[in-house]
């Protein structure tokens, strides 16, 4: 694999484990490591990632099919499902996940990508949210009627 | 047959003639003046009519009870008629009672047992579920519960509990119990242990209850027995537990015995007029049992009126009922309040009161399961109160003082919701939003892959792509977008906008919003030609990431989000005009990618 495809891949992984909100350490360098390795060796690149209920599932091929692997990340705080591959991140439905197994998209408008603790991180925790979109009305015209 | 809708729950007094003549009976002298003869002729048909009424009103006997008098009095095979209707009843709508968590299958009776043993084998048959009615301490099943004549049958009303003891199917016992019954409670507790033991009924399948004041009965009988009253059910309640727990008994005690005192029962429901009817042979609707023969509680009659007006006619009457007593302060402070409600509205009505006849005996089993029976406190409580009051005494919420607002609570115009104000409802209805919002006129071509980018608002997913500085990347939009609320497409611009999920806060409403980095038009005459097509148009992006790498930070995703220079002025036009629009539109509506941009591979 090139050299800029692994560093995607391990760019990828690594704001994975930082939207599990799982701590620095060596274990998360062993688990960081070790998908790094699982994903670029997949076929085609066809390997994701799946969080789901405090493990990660490792599949290759397509969307449902059986997981080949699963590592348990118990101190993982994050409550949502969270899906990865070796150049994308998707939040899914964790009911639809665990009830049938086949993915629904959800935004990353909560996605928590930055290192825990850090700034970014506790600025974008939403607490109250109402849709997927992003707080980003960047404009002078934000007029109201009247 | 009408899906059905509404559950509701039915007794069906087939005959109000009884074969015997206890000393409490709420009937009064409707026992004894019934016809026999007339209400077997009718027993049946006055039940199937009504099935078939609720069926066409799309209401659901999920429940239908037989109740007298004393339904043993009919003939076996009137009998045999009714319980056959019953279970076919259950089986029409199994579906529907089990989804509502509901297991019949086979019809329940209340009886006096004075006639089990001949009936016997007709009860086996149709696996008929029997609740038995005993008094306690038996020697006062001696006293008031005689024949017509006036005879005494506790020898006879023995040998049945035993055959009810042996009976394979469903059976429970219940007792009424006045002041007299509470005045020996040792003895009381003996004749529970004597019938568990000595007849081999079960008695943890028993419960209990409390008569009340009535007025049919002090007509009839002129000198009813004495309620308990709440100390005496307190001090029932209390000597109970400390003879049985710890006993074989125990489960029949906490969970059977005062089972009538708890939210499960329809003394405790806001309004069981809405859904406790007790129907009688001769088609007229009451209450329930205790409002049978009173006019206050007379809703109607199935022969004469519609289903759905009798229904009315019972909430309304009940509602009635309950403002009339009003709600007395301490339940209205009450933390209880949720589970009882005030109680039942024919005792308010039989004792001229505003509270539940069982209020301390409630709270001491609110006491003893707390976890079944959770307290509100403080501002839930105060919440449920007015919720609760503004339902059920509506003429005393209009007078309470409004409950301060929530510091932090939203003011939003009650049209808000209407569905023709939501935002796809709000598109659909102006063409120009329609292609604002398409979700097939842009495509981001990512090293040889195609996404199509939908409005961030809008879309149930969202990717978040991981860019190094070396891929291909370019947008492709339908051409077409270019003439869209523009006059002059030449005019028109590429506009795309680039923000960095580093928050800022900002603006009137200080909210905090993704910052921005860069915002790029380029003219609609210097776009490219597009492989997908000359309908399409192409704008290579790559060298415009590059030379803003420097904004891009390592962990931080980036929001790209592009339209075109006209379609983002109607969009601003668009909120100015309509408040529905802007409220929901207030995040950018564009078509966006998510990404982090990896400067340092």
């Amino acid at each position: 694999m090139a050299p800029d495809e692994l560093a995607r891949t391990a760019y990828t992984v690594e704001c994975f484990l930082n939207a599990l909100r799982l701590d620095d350490g060596r274990e998360r360098t062993a688990i960081e490591e070790r998908l790094v390795k699982w994903l670029i060796a997949t076929e085609n690149k066809s390997g994701y990632l799946i969080f789901s209920d405090g493990n990660i599932f490792c599949h290759t091929g397509k969307e449902g099919s059986r997981a080949v692997n699963t590592i348990p990340v118990p101190t993982a705080s994050r409550q949502h499902a969270l899906w990865c591959s070796h150049k994308k991140l998707s939040e899914i439905d964790a009911d639809s996940y665990a009830g049938n197994g086949k993915l629904v998209m959800l935004g990353t408008a909560a996605l928590l990508l930055t290192l825990p603790g850090s700034a970014e991180a506790a600025a974008a925790k939403p607490t109250f949210e109402i849709g997927f979109s992003n707080n980003n009305n960047n404009n002078n015209n934000n007029n109201n009627n009247g | 047959m009408n899906l059905p809708s509404r559950p509701i729950h039915l007794l069906y007094v087939p005959t109000l003639a009884c074969n015997l003549g206890c000393s409490y009976c709420y009937l009064g002298t409707q026992t004894t003046e019934a016809k026999l003869k007339e209400d077997s002729a009718r027993a049946a048909s006055t039940l199937r009519h009504a099935l078939t009424a609720l069926d066409e009103a799309g209401v659901l006997a999920f429940n239908v009870s037989l109740h007298g008098g004393e339904v043993t009095t009919l003939p076996a095979a009137v009998l045999d008629e009714l319980f056959s209707l019953v279970r076919a009843h259950y089986l029409r709508h199994f579906d529907a009672i089990t989804a509502l968590g509901h297991k019949k299958l086979a019809p329940h009776i209340k009886t006096n047992l004075y006639k089990f043993a001949p009936l016997y084998d007709l009860f086996e048959h149709h696996k008929v579920s029997i609740s038995a009615s005993i008094d306690l301490p038996l020697k006062l099943h001696e006293e008031h519960r005689r024949t017509l004549g006036g005879k005494g049958w506790r020898d006879l009303a023995c040998d049945n509990l035993r055959r009810l003891a042996a009976y394979p199917h469903a059976k429970k016992i219940s007792a009424t119990l006045a002041a007299e019954h509470l005045a020996d409670i040792p003895a009381l507790i003996d004749d529970i242990w004597y019938i568990h033991r000595e007849l081999g009924f079960d008695m943890n399948q028993m419960n209990l209850m409390f008569a009340f004041p009535s007025a049919l009965n002090t007509a009839a009988r002129g000198n009813p027995l004495a309620p308990a009253n709440e100390a005496a059910q307190r001090a029932l309640y209390d000597a109970l537990n400390a003879a049985f727990a710890g006993t074989e008994l125990e489960e029949g005690l906490r969970r059977h015995w005062f089972d009538e005192f708890t939210p499960s029962y329809c003394t405790n429901a806001v309004n069981c007029g809405e859904r406790f009817y007790l129907l009688q042979g001769d088609g007229n609707v009451y209450s329930c049992v205790r409002g049978q023969g009173l006019p206050e509680f007379h809703y109607g009659n199935v022969y004469t009126d519609p289903i759905d007006t009798i229904l009315a006619s019972g909430a309304r009457k009940i509602s009635a009922i309950h403002q009339q007593f009003g709600l007395a302060d301490d339940c209205h402070n009450c933390g209880h309040l949720a589970q009882c409600h005030s109680g039942c509205a024919v005792v308010k009505f039989q004792r001229q009161q505003a509270k539940s006849y069982t209020c301390q005996l409630q709270k001491a089993l609110y006491r003893d399961y707390p976890l079944r029976f959770p307290a509100l406190a403080g501002n839930d409580q105060a919440a449920y109160a007015r919720n609760y009051i503004a339902r059920a005494h509506p003429a005393l919420a209009i007078n309470m003082p409004a409950p301060p607002p929530a510091p932090a609570a939203l003011v939003l115009p009650s049209d808000l919701v209407e569905p023709k104000n939501g935002l796809r409802a709000l598109i659909a209805g102006d063409p120009t939003l329609v292609e604002l919002y398409r979700a097939d006129a842009w495509q981001l071509e990512i090293n040889g892959e195609y996404v199509a980018l939908e409005s961030q608002i809008l879309r149930a997913r969202s990717d978040c792509h991981t860019i190094l500085p070396g891929d291909q990347i370019s947008l492709h939009l339908c051409r077409d977008l270019l003439a869209v609320a523009c006059p002059e497409p030449l005019r028109n611009t590429v506009y795309l906008q680039v923000l960095r999920d580093t928050p800022v806060v900002y603006g009137d409403e200080q909210r905090s919003k993704q910052a921005h980095l860069f915002t790029y038009q380029r003219f609609a005459n210097c776009l490219s030609d597009s492989p997908l097509g000359e309908h399409w148009a192409m704008l290579d992006l790559a060298p415009l990431l590059a030379l803003h790498a420097p904004l891009f930070q390592r962990g931080v995703r980036n929001n790209l989000l592009v339209t075109t220079g006209y379609l983002r002025d109607y969009h601003y036009q668009k909120q100015k005009m309509n408040a529905f629009y802007h409220v929901q539109a207030i995040n950018l509506p564009f078509q966006n990618l998510e990404f982090h941009y990896l400067t340092d591979a």
